[in-house]
């Protein structure tokens, strides 16, 4: 059977190992633990819409499309209700689903999935399990699912702090960064104009609506041309 | 009844896809130095005391500049 990835957490990572890594090794993991399991794929909900982020075997892959695609079946209706969504696979008699097709073409019968918990009642992705035996999921089976969904759930809980914490750092050294030069330049304005904070900043704010630019780079080229000017004078 | 000066911020923000984080995180770079809390309950015109208005404003309009316009919130000179 081909175990395989695609790009799913990107650059996120845990550690040196990136959560795509972490997350193959949940799946793997559900597969050879949960007795039933024939396939195993982690959906994650993103704001473009839902995405298989790992799978063991491509018919786990074919069958998670299907159901984004018809935009129903088990794994988005554990993600939207947050509850574990067991489902056997043709139920509804006469009227087959696009994934009840796409489940039987690959000779499924049955599939859990697990919800991934964002917070208290929001889920985030849902760990499925595909099974090709007759029957339910055993009570053994469907306790080791959330067991490992609750795992799951960690990982990419931390791996978004992460990746949020570190996209506010860098949003606060530009910010810093902007304000410094800001200053620099009202510091300037208020020496040559004698006025007031407030006024020299008025000063930079009409300039950047004259010339239709941020106000940053109006500031900028205030304080690099008076830069530029101090080093002539030195060289003099 | 005329708009106060909050609640064109306010509508100006939202019409410019703004979410309050980002105007702040902006206002913050352009020099403001009120506290997100503060700015908050300014916007939402609960606050007392008078705000950074211009900044709030230089903030939104430049927003607008990246998508084309040229500095459509009126700055406090402006308003009527």
């Amino acid at each position: 059977m081909a175990e395989r990835t695609i790009g799913a957490g990107g650059d996120r990572e845990l550690g040196d190992v990136p959560l795509d890594d972490l997350l193959q090794r949940v799946v793997l993991l559900a597969r050879h633990t949960v007795g039933a399991a024939h396939s195993v794929s982690i959906t994650l909900a993103d704001t473009g819409g839902y995405r298989t982020s790992n799978f063991t075997s491509d018919d786990a892959l074919a069958i998670d499309e299907a159901q984004y695609e018809s935009d129903d079946g088990p794994c988005l209706r554990a993600l939207r209700s947050a509850r574990q969504v067991q489902l056997t696979v043709g139920a509804g008699g006469d009227h087959l689903s696009v994934f009840d097709e796409v489940a039987t073409e690959a000779g499924m019968t049955t599939v859990l999935s697990t919800p991934l918990m964002r917070d208290p009642g929001e889920a985030i992705g849902a760990l499925n399990i595909y099974s090709q035996r007759e029957g339910a999921f055993a009570e053994s089976d469907v306790r080791t699912a959330s067991l490992i969904g609750e795992q799951a759930t960690i990982l990419v809980r931390t791996a978004l702090a992460l990746v949020s914490a570190n996209r506010l750092n860098e949003q606060l050294q530009l910010a810093v960064a902007s304000r410094e030069i800001i200053g620099e330049a009202k510091g300037i304005i208020m020496e040559r104009q004698a006025c007031t904070r407030d006024e020299a900043f008025d000063v930079l704010r009409r300039a950047s609506q004259r010339e239709n630019r941020k106000l940053r780079e109006v500031a900028e080229d205030l304080v690099l041309r008076v830069e530029a000017r101090e080093q002539d004078g030195r060289a003099d | 009844m005329s708009t106060s000066a909050h609640e064109v911020l306010e509508a100006a923000r939202v019409r410019a896809g703004m979410s309050f984080d980002e105007l702040w995180m902006d206002y913050f770079a352009l020099g403001g130095a009120s506290s997100p809390d503060i700015v908050r309950s300014y916007l939402a015109g609960s606050a007392t005391q008078s705000m950074d208005y211009d900044v709030l404003a230089q903030a939104i309009n430049e927003r607008y500049v990246e998508v084309g316009g040229n500095h459509p919130v009126p700055y406090r000179e402006d308003l009527i």
